[in-house]
């Protein structure tokens, strides 16, 4: 297995390149954004370990660079912060898991073990209903090419529904998913949200998006 | 307290408004009296040169017949006329008993008999005796003498009384007035300056971005307001340098950590280490790990410090997290001659994997620093219908009744055991805080047959 380390810190990248090429792997060194990239596309590579904090382009802008050029490799993500947003930045980017430094080196080959076992799928960042695109890191929604605003809580749901585009998702899960686990509500508080979702992206388009399912719950369909 | 400046302030009010009082007081009651005086004076000249003309001309008879009709009522208390020589007794002389006697004398008589004219004041036996009286020189069957004539000063008297009593009543209401007037006008000054005390009272080191709120008004309090927000944006912004100093060291260092971390474990794990060397690396590998720990918990501090720990929820495998925590303690219990062991089925619930991590680790650290020598720390996943956790048991000397709560006590901000990073005593107030965000509960109970057992549960 071939791997790609993007680490600018020439001791940890060292010592990782070491204990992995022990652990079989055959490992490539890039310490900048650019040589990364460079290094990606001359190669094809098993799984790459990036660190969000380089020079010469930020590390979540290489992992969306490389996954808007169709390179659907397991990225594992390396990172000082341990803020939510940091967290999840690399993850909206196109990366499959993160891990927090100082970390265990254990945990490193646990977790890269685990991605490379997922396989490597096409996993778009823009979720793609036919004409709905649902951008989660942008936070932007357009139907037909023209952009709609949608409160904090639609974003929400619309993006579950569209991750399970042409599932049949239940009330339950959505209220579980998409708000609070301790929401006091009732699930016709889904109802309600559904209904604005519509009115914000059916009405204006004249086409049909979401469908009712009775008994079990809505469905996100391209017409 | 403000009552001192109230006090002053109507106390100095009172004082002015008296002083002003009183000086308007005796420049109207002098100027009454002087005019009055000076009408008395006319009229006595007036009368006067009537009766001198009437005595030059005629004598006795027309004295008399003059003086009583230009004298007010010549019986009446004080008007009366009387002709005096240089030497000797009255002439003549018409009116009030107390012209039978001579009103003037020596000098002054002499100067009057010699061509001068005085105009003077005489107060007799008794208070309501007042006089004002003139004297002329005369001459009558060539004899030189002088012309004495006196009128009363008591209805000018009764008046500047009057006018005095009027004074005094109304002065003494008009201070009363400005005593009570004034003691309400400074309370409802001080007000606002009340008011910007309490609330500035309650703003405290949480609290520092709150502010006093200003009044419009360009003057002493406003003015007061806006030094007092001045000085708390100044507090606040040292604060939070201070804050973001910590934040800061603690985050660069987690670069080297990582680096020295790295080569230590790789080392460990691909390198043939024996011996005293084997021992070094995963001693130093210990110290690392431990500063890990501090620094996650320095930062997670600064978090809540700046106002709120944010949750990463994802889909948690406790079982696993749980597994992590004790692999990054394992050569710490080692070390301690404790063993850890982790039981319990995978349950996945809804949490923070990072903050989960922390916690866990935190009372594995707590526990490996209480339990004896040989014993085991059982680090038990479980779950029930609504509810799923951790339960870290040790058999150290457990924890008294009286301190169950207190241990996890969020301890002060201004607590200068921030120091103590890396102990346990800041460790359980964080775990507090993180089971708490993920609204789930964490406790002490006592341990089946001895030491304790720290539980945490969250929504399962």
């Amino acid at each position: 297995m071939r791997l790609l380390i993007v680490e600018d810190d020439v001791k940890l990248a060292g010592s990782l390149a070491r204990g992995l090429r022990r652990e079989g792997y055959a490992v490539d060194l890039a310490a900048s954004g650019a040589d990364a990239l460079l290094h990606a596309r001359v190669y094809d590579y098993d799984a790459v370990i990036l660190d969000v904090m380089i020079p010469q382009g930020d590390g979540v802008e290489v992992c969306r660079t490389l996954r808007g050029e169709g390179r659907w490799m397991p990225i594992l993500i390396l990172t000082a912060r341990d803020g939510v947003a940091d967290r999840i930045r690399g993850l909206d980017a196109g990366a499959d898991d993160y891990l927090v430094k100082p970390f265990d080196y254990g945990e490193l080959i646990a977790r890269l073990r685990a991605i490379v076992r997922r396989g490597a799928p096409e996993r778009p960042t823009v979720l793609i209903v036919g004409d709905l695109e649902v951008d989660p890191a942008a936070h932007t929604v357009m139907r037909q090419g023209r952009s709609v605003e949608l409160t904090a809580r639609e974003f929400a749901l619309i993006e579950f529904l569209a991750r399970r585009g042409g599932e049949v998702v239940s009330r339950a899960e959505l209220l579980e998913h998409v708000w609070d686990q301790n929401f006091e509500g009732s699930t016709n508080v889904v109802d309600v949200y559904v209904g604005y979702l519509r009115r914000k992206l059916e009405e204006p388009f004249g086409r049909p998006l979401i469908r009712t399912v009775r008994g079990a719950g809505y469905v996100l369909e391209a017409a | 307290m403000s009552a001192p400046i109230r006090l002053r302030l109507t106390a100095w009010n009172v004082v002015l408004l008296a002083a002003v009082l009183l000086a308007l007081g005796a420049f109207v009651v002098t100027r009454l009296r002087s005019d009055l005086t000076a009408s008395v004076d006319s009229s006595l000249r007036a009368a006067s040169y009537q009766i001198a003309r009437g005595w030059e001309a005629e004598g006795t008879p027309d004295f008399i017949d003059v003086a009583h009709t230009v004298l007010p009522g010549p019986a009446r208390h004080g008007s009366g006329a009387q002709v005096l020589e240089r030497s000797g007794p009255v002439t003549v002389s018409v009116g009030d008993p107390i012209v039978e006697a001579p009103l003037i004398a020596g000098r002054r008589l002499a100067s009057v008999v010699g061509g001068g004219r005085i105009s003077f004041s005489l107060r007799g036996g008794s208070p309501s005796e007042h006089l004002r009286l003139i004297a002329v020189p005369v001459t009558h069957r060539g004899k030189r003498q002088a012309l004495v004539v006196a009128e009363s000063l008591a209805a000018s008297d009764h008046a500047v009384n009057r006018v005095l009593v009027l004074g005094l009543f109304g002065g003494a209401g008009a201070l009363g007035l400005i005593a009570l007037g004034g003691w309400w006008i400074a309370r409802r000054a001080l007000v606002p300056v009340e008011r910007m005390t309490s609330r500035a009272d309650r703003i405290g080191i949480e609290d520092l971005a709150a502010r006093i709120p200003e009044p419009r008004w360009r003057d002493e309090v406003g003015h007061l307001a806006r030094t007092l927000n001045a000085m708390l944006a100044r507090l606040e912004r040292g604060v939070q340098a201070r804050e973001r100093l910590i934040a800061d060291v603690s985050h660069e260092l987690r670069a080297p950590l990582a680096a020295i971390r790295s080569e230590l474990e790789v080392s460990l794990r691909h390198d043939a280490l024996e011996g005293d060397a084997r021992a070094a690396v995963m001693s130093a590998h210990e110290e690392t790990v431990r500063m890990g720990h501090i620094v996650e918990n320095l930062l997670t501090l600064a978090r809540l410090d700046e106002g709120g720990l944010e949750l990463l929820l994802a889909r948690v495998d406790l079982r696993h997290v749980a597994e992590e925590a004790a692999a990054s303690y394992r050569a710490a219990a080692n070390a301690a001659g404790v063993e850890l062991a982790v039981e319990g089925d995978p349950v996945t619930v809804r949490g923070d994997r990072e903050r989960l991590r922390q916690v866990i680790g935190n009372l594995i650290d707590n526990a490996i620093g209480f339990a004896p020598r040989r014993s085991a720390v059982k680090i038990v996943v479980w779950r029930t219908d609504d509810e799923a956790g951790v339960r870290v048991a040790d058999l150290g000397p457990g924890v008294p009744a009286t301190d169950r709560e207190r241990i996890f006590e969020r301890f002060e901000r201004r607590d200068l055991a921030r120091s103590r990073a890396g102990g346990a005593g800041l460790g359980l107030a964080i775990c507090r805080e993180i089971i708490e965000a993920h609204r789930g509960r964490i406790w002490v109970r006592d341990g089946d047959s001895a030491g304790s057992v720290f539980i945490l549960a969250v929504p399962a």
